[in-house]
């Protein structure tokens, strides 16, 4: 019986652990307001995150060799267009070429900006685990959702997502 | 007789403090109840706002005290040949402090504004800070100049000042660093 109780006692320090070590590293956690930061960005001028504070930001993590992310991307800027005033979209590049970036961004055409994180000081800052990253940034400017990686049919959630937040 | 118009004297007068005292109670309670929540949120609000103020001051003081103290402030006097992209500034050949600016912190600048740019601890002695400034030059062209100051940290806070300003005679802007007496 005793055993029984250190096995568990056990277990829930490990958990704890666990928890703590999740805590700790990774995204940042919903509710917390996240990391600001500002970046040189594909409107000429350098954007800083904590500006856009009062509108709904939605904060995209993507790099060019990923296919999926250039997927989201068009999705993220099918959403921009139709959605109501009051929503940012702020892109991240983490490609260290930004010349490069920027001959894509012109086939891509997006209608929102995409900031240039050539020495990944912003992709460390939030640990990023995988790419794409989207995180929904509420108007008080704490972090609502996050959503890793891409698959079709997640705009869908986006929307709804949006919507709530725009219901607030 | 005089004894007893004493007594009624004092016991009306007694008398009347306590309807006084019971009265203005009563009024104080009833306000206190009449108040709106929305009076009572806001200052509690500011009670938080005054607390968070002090509790940041005293970190500060514990966390910088004075006679180790560095801080360094930049300023921005018209602007009319640069167009201020960034600032990194080394202290004695490491880097201090880092900054990108977006349009609206440069236009905070213009109007007056100074920023903290850095507030950290250095020991005493012989010292040298180095800012390099980038942005777009007169003609807009991409624009990356120095500027350092050598200078003596002794006891006491030392405050200095990035300053970037229009030399009208050369049509350039001039960088200075300079320390707050």
């Amino acid at each position: 019986m005793s055993l029984s109780v250190n096995k568990w006692v056990s277990i829930f320090a490990v958990a704890l652990t666990l928890v703590a070590v999740r805590a700790d590293s990774g995204l940042p956690s919903v509710g917390e307001s996240p990391p600001d930061f500002a970046l040189a960005s594909s409107t000429g001028v350098n954007l800083r995150l904590s500006e856009y504070r009062g509108e709904i930001v939605l904060l995209n993590f993507w790099a060019s060799s990923c296919r999926s992310c250039r997927a989201e991307l068009l999705q993220l800027n099918s959403i921009v267009a139709t959605t109501a005033s009051g929503v940012r979209v702020l892109s991240v590049n983490i490609d260290d070429n930004r010349a490069k970036v920027e001959q894509d961004l012109r086939a891509l055409k997006l209608g929102f900006p995409v900031m240039f994180d050539t020495e990944q000081a912003v992709s460390k800052l939030y640990d990023l685990p995988t790419l794409p990253v989207t995180l929904f940034i509420d108007q008080l400017g704490r972090l609502r959702f996050v959503h890793q990686g891409y698959k079709a049919g997640d705009e869908k959630v986006y929307k709804d997502e949006l919507a709530n937040l725009l219901a607030e | 007789m005089n004894i007893m118009t004493s007594f009624w004297r004092q016991l009306i007068g007694l008398f009347l403090v306590v309807i006084l005292v019971t009265s203005g109670f009563a009024q104080e309670v009833k306000t206190e109840a009449a108040a709106p929540i929305d009076q009572q949120v806001q200052d509690l609000k500011r009670s938080v706002l005054n607390l968070n103020r002090e509790l940041f001051v005293l970190e500060e003081e514990l966390l910088f005290p004075a006679n180790t103290q560095l801080m360094l402030f930049l300023s921005m006097d018209v602007g009319k040949y640069f167009e201020l992209d960034s600032v990194e500034v080394t202290l004695d050949g490491k880097e201090l402090s880092s900054y990108l600016y977006t349009p609206r912190e440069t236009d905070a600048l213009l109007r007056g504004g100074v920023q903290r740019l850095y507030i950290g601890n250095l020991k005493s002695g012989e010292h040298e800070l180095v800012a390099v400034f980038t942005g777009k030059g007169p003609s807009g062209r991409d624009y990356r100049r120095a500027a350092s100051l050598g200078f003596e940290k002794t006891l006491g806070a030392k405050f200095v000042e990035l300053k970037i300003s229009d030399r009208d005679s050369s049509q350039q802007p001039e960088f200075v660093i300079r320390e707050w007496e």
